[in-house]
């Protein structure tokens, strides 16, 4: 066992020094958290982009297109009613504002002017938005013509002259634009934190899986070269070799989620010091499983190239079924596939400590099952692995 | 003439060997359509939520006050009578409950009259709705602040038709001057607003019209899924032979094949054509069960959207061969394929649509060219645009395969053999 | 007198402070066999390298078969072929695949250099495994394959850098046969080895060299004359005088 044990201090001497397998390990998902941080992890906002049908082209509907398109978020785009028509027939609009051709003249006149939203069902939920930003547009622009309406109607008999009238109401509703009568106030609960607590655990996982199956290429490339073999001409017999091969895997993927659990407490703080040494445990799991999961794989592959795609294959697919970038709801189909990736276990695991407080008791299942998956893998690897081909 | 027979046969050469590998080639092609299949599933029926927009309204004043008929004027009563795209308003009886369901996920958010509406209107020092919502549910978010715009509005042109009209009738002397009989005055003018009720809504001067041509039909997944992962795994196959050269120069070969009489240029372009081909070979599957398996639609333009997945593929053979350039073993080789395709394609929109991203993170995903690719797919197959419309994203492809291969044929002119 | 097909003046290169050759001279005459023999880190790879126009000498001239190399690159590698020390081979593809395919780059016609491979497989014992992959080849029948390689494009002056290394004796004696029957057809050959026992029985001269430099140059037997008996003493005695018995790198 002391000569297994060489062999897995040597090997992590080695990736300490690797300056590429560092940069994978760690750099990778920092850049990786950081991009989706940047994209995902700030308060988004509602964007979209308005399709109209200017048939007017006069001084309202030029209003009504430069009020919409300052509404953040917005981007009005102009069509023409052919274009319009087709790509509502194909469903590449759910919804188009058409703006009539006498509707500033309309306006001008003192008549009431109709404004059409051409939509397929409801307009979709973009739809929906967009028809009530427009509606709260409209809202504005309708103000001046209603207050207008609505004072001569309070006013009429009362000898007050017409100018007066005009100046007063374009005098109240400065103050009232400036100034609403009823402001509104927005709060937004959730956010960074969330975020935070929902996608580091499974960009941790991500890469860690990644690092261990692609390092079986190395153990494909040493049975190729023949180093393994010579290994096996010293006093180290194959069980020895197989298990410091193992364990050497196990303690790059510990050591690896150590520095970006290390880096996340500094950084996030989002661990007490209680949950992060529960998170270790979880850690050096999960290191198990994968490490597994990549001797399984060195013993399949036949080549280095053919021990890289296998990897690649079977990290990606554990990563997208097991929660990493977006929530799984219970109960579904994808919930049941999701059942054979590592990192359901794993991310499940880290998000209890993390995000829910919990205790290392309270994921005993998910790693239970992880734990399992160490020692069946381990088993069946070590049935299938050669160090030689044809041989021990 | 000879040195176009050299590239012919080196790339001959490669694909043969590449053929060889049974491996390889099912990863090639096997694995990049289990992602399509696992995707696709997951995003059935996305695109065709068409269900109604639910705003929630709650009120802090006690019973009588103005928010409490607001509210009740605005409560959806019956459903079946809402027109297309109207949102269903409904009323929460207990603001401290709404505020918790919000915190835990189990409601996106609502709008609160605050408890001194009322009282703040009358006494004129103003007031503010409140918007809470969840962070992560946008589109609601969006939709409140629209109607907190829109009461606000209402409520507003109210407030200016009685402060103005009060203000001409005390100077027109229809009023006196007190305070008592301008708030008496203000009060009746209030009561015949809120009096008028619908028919004052049909007093507004620009009314809607809803036009229904056709229901909401589920998107294809595929028409933003097969292009997404097209152009990471034409990328990611490409990358992955930049191991040939490293290769190559590993086994001898290259020294050999540079004394006899090969120029470099020819191993380069051997290497680039191979790459092109199977790159072509890959592009031709995808589309092919694209179209027949998964009923893509290639949009208006169906040649810009081979030409694209043309450009896509030469970009991605002059990467490969600047790669193969830059890596000195076939590990580092192996890794950094690995990484740049990893890095490049969820930052270019491969995984999910670039435009969910912030504007800043938009304009740094033009540096990459799957940004250009996924965005002028995108604009084909999921917004109806036009060849035009993609014309810059063929010119930005063009531009990098000209950068990559430039770099790779001046590294691999100076590099040792 | 012997027409000279190979003419190196003078050559000079150097790699960084380090100088890996340093003002090497020698001539081989058409249909010789001229073995160049060297310690390692001698200089006879970077040497080879030159000649083969891979590597660019930073001074001295080289000409083969009246071409400078420095000048007519292209009419050089149009007659020579490169066996080179280790192994330079497409292990994925078949020996007849890898053949044909170097045929090709040789420029060969597609039906010539399938002929020629075929023609160089049996030359080498190998025709019933022409289409076998090279990956499940022996030690030896790779070292085989290599220097069959090296033929294709009917080269005149031919480099052999230790062509025999690490092969068991009856491949060793087969690629002996080979490289005297191609010098009895008019072949020049370059030849490195280690082992001087192949030096003696194959080259009519030999030039040893060490740190860059020839140290000497004549025909075996006059090399072993200068030591002692040439009956009795060896090439290897010869050259551990000469190149002394310290290791090298």
């Amino acid at each position: 066992m002391k000569r297994a044990l060489f062999i897995t201090l040597n090997e992590v001497r080695l990736y300490l020094q690797d300056k590429a397998d560092l940069a994978f390990g760690l750099l990778l998902p920092i850049i990786t958290f950081a991009l989706m941080y940047g994209a995902f992890g700030g308060q988004t906002m509602f964007k979209a982009t308005a399709p109209v049908v200017n048939e007017d082209r006069d001084a309202y509907s030029a209003q009504l297109i430069e009020q919409l398109d300052k509404v953040e978020g917005i981007k009005v785009e102009l069509l023409t009613a052919s274009e319009a028509d087709t790509k509502l027939e194909k469903s590449d609009l759910l919804l188009v504002l058409f703006i009539p051709s006498n509707f500033t003249e309309t306006l001008v006149s003192g008549d009431k002017a109709e404004l059409v939203f051409k939509q397929r069902g409801n307009g979709g939920q973009e739809g929906q938005i967009l028809a009530s930003i427009i509606r709260g547009v409209i809202e504005n622009m309708n103000q001046e013509f209603l207050v207008r309406n609505q004072m001569r109607s309070n006013l009429e008999g009362k000898g007050i002259p017409e100018n007066s009238i005009e100046v007063t109401v374009k005098e109240y509703l400065d103050k009232e634009r400036q100034q609403p009568a009823v402001g509104v106030a927005e709060e937004v609960t959730g956010g960074s934190p969330d975020f935070i607590n929902q996608y580091l655990p499974g960009i941790i996982t991500m890469y860690v899986l990644f690092s261990l199956t692609l390092s079986a290429r190395a153990i494909v490339e040493e049975r190729r070269r023949g180093t393994l073999e010579r290994l096996l001409t010293t006093r180290l017999n194959a069980w020895e070799l197989f298990i410091g091969k193992f364990l050497s895997s196990v303690a790059r993927g510990f050591v690896q989620t150590f520095i970006l659990l290390v880096l996340s407490y500094a950084v996030f703080r989002i661990f007490t010091p209680l949950s992060f040494l529960a998170s270790l445990v979880i850690s050096l799991i999960f290191a198990a499983a994968a490490a597994a999961l990549g001797m399984i794989i060195a013993s399949v592959a036949r080549s280095e190239d053919g021990a890289t795609w296998i990897g690649v294959v079977f990290t990606m697919f554990m990563v997208m079924l097991g929660g990493t970038f977006f929530q799984v709801s219970e109960g579904t189909i994808l919930a049941t596939i999701g059942k054979v990736s590592l990192n359901t276990y794993a991310n499940e695991a880290f998000r209890t400590i993390i995000a829910k407080g919990g205790s290392l008791g309270d994921t005993l299942q998910p790693l239970a099952v992880l734990a399992g998956v160490a020692v069946v893998g381990l088993i069946i690897s070590r049935l299938i692995f050669r160090a030689v081909p044809g041989g021990k | 003439m000879k040195n176009l027979k050299h590239v012919w046969f080196i790339a001959l050469k490669d694909l043969k060997i590449f053929s060889r590998d049974r491996a390889s080639v099912f990863f090639f092609i096997v694995f990049p359509f289990m992602f399509i299949i696992l995707f696709n599933f997951l995003m059935r029926g996305v695109g065709g939520e068409d269900k109604r927009l639910e705003l929630h309204l709650v009120t802090r004043e006690a019973a009588g006050g103005l928010s409490q008929q607001i509210i009740s004027a605005m409560e959806t009563k019956d459903e079946s009578r809402l027109g297309p795209g109207e949102p269903k308003i409904v009323r929460d009886k207990d603001y401290e409950e709404a505020h918790r369901a919000v915190e835990d996920g189990k409601l996106a958010g609502f709008l609160a009259f605050p408890p001194d509406f009322t009282q703040a209107l009358m006494a004129g020092t103003g007031t503010k709705l409140e918007v809470f919502t969840n962070a992560s549910n946008v589109n609601n978010r969006a939709a409140l602040n629209g109607l907190a715009r829109a009461i606000s509005s209402q409520i507003g042109t109210n407030q200016v038709v009685i402060e103005a009209s009060v203000a001409l009738l005390v100077q027109g002397g229809a009023i006196p001057t007190d305070r008592d009989s301008i708030n008496k005055a203000a009060q009746q003018m209030m009561n015949e607003i809120l009096s008028g009720g619908e028919e004052r809504a049909g007093a507004s001067y620009i009314t809607f019209r809803t036009d229904k041509v056709g229901e909401v039909e589920a998107e294809n997944p595929s028409n933003w899924v097969i292009p997404g992962y097209l152009v990471m795994f034409v990328f990611f196959a490409a990358a992955v032979t930049a191991e040939i050269i490293v290769r190559e120069r590993q086994n001898h070969t290259l020294e050999r094949l540079l004394a006899s009489s090969v120029k470099r240029e020819s191993i380069l372009g051997g290497i680039f054509t191979g790459t092109v081909i199977k790159g072509l070979i890959q592009i031709i599957i995808f589309w092919a069960f694209g179209i027949l398996v998964f009923h893509v639609d290639l949009g208006l333009s169906p040649l810009a959207v081979i030409i694209l997945s043309v450009l896509m593929v030469l970009m991605s053979s002059a990467f490969a061969l600047m790669l193969a350039t830059l890596a000195k073993t076939l590990r580092s080789a192996a890794s950094l394929a690995v990484i740049t395709s990893l890095v490049l394609a969820p930052l270019g929109g491969c995984w999910w649509p670039s435009f969910l991203y912030p504007e800043w993170l938009q304009n740094i995903a033009r540096i990459t060219p799957h940004a250009w690719a996924t965005g002028g797919f995108n604009k084909l197959m999921v917004y109806g645009a036009g060849f035009g419309d993609v014309v810059p994203s063929m010119l930005a492809l063009l531009g990098f395969a000209v950068v990559f291969g430039v770099i790779a044929a001046w590294r691999f002119r100076t590099s040792a053999v | 007198m012997a027409e000279e097909f190979l003419v190196v003046k003078d050559l000079h290169k150097s790699f960084n402070e380090f100088k890996a050759v340093n003002g090497v001279s020698f001539s081989i005459n058409k249909g010789e066999i001229f073995g160049l023999l060297g310690p390692n880190g001698a200089g006879k790879t970077t040497t080879i390298r030159m000649l083969s126009t891979v590597l660019q000498s930073d001074s001295g001239d080289i000409t083969i078969g009246g071409h400078s190399v420095r000048n007519e690159a292209e009419a050089v590698r149009n007659i020579i072929g490169v066996c080179p020390q280790d192994l330079a081979l497409y292990e994925d593809l078949s020996a007849l695949d890898n053949m044909v395919f170097f045929g090709r780059m040789a420029g060969m016609g597609g039906k010539e250099a399938h002929e020629q491979a075929m023609t160089n497989l049996k030359l080498m014992g190998l025709v019933e495994r022409a289409k076998g992959k090279v990956a499940k080849f022996s030690g030896g029948m790779k070292r085989r394959i290599n220097l069959a390689i090296a033929l294709m494009g009917h080269p005149q002056l031919l480099f052999l850098d230790e062509p025999t290394v690490g092969i068991d004796p009856q491949s060793r004696n087969n690629i002996y046969e080979n490289i005297l029957g191609l010098q009895k057809k008019g072949m020049t050959i370059l030849y490195t080895t280690h082992y001087m026992e192949e030096a003696d029985r194959l080259c009519q001269r030999v030039a040893i060299m060490d740190g860059g430099q020839i140290i000497s140059m004549d025909t075996p037997y006059h090399l072993k004359s200068q030591i002692g008996s040439p009956e009795k003493v060896t090439l290897e005695d010869v050259f551990l005088k000469l190149t002394g018995r310290s290791l090298r790198d």
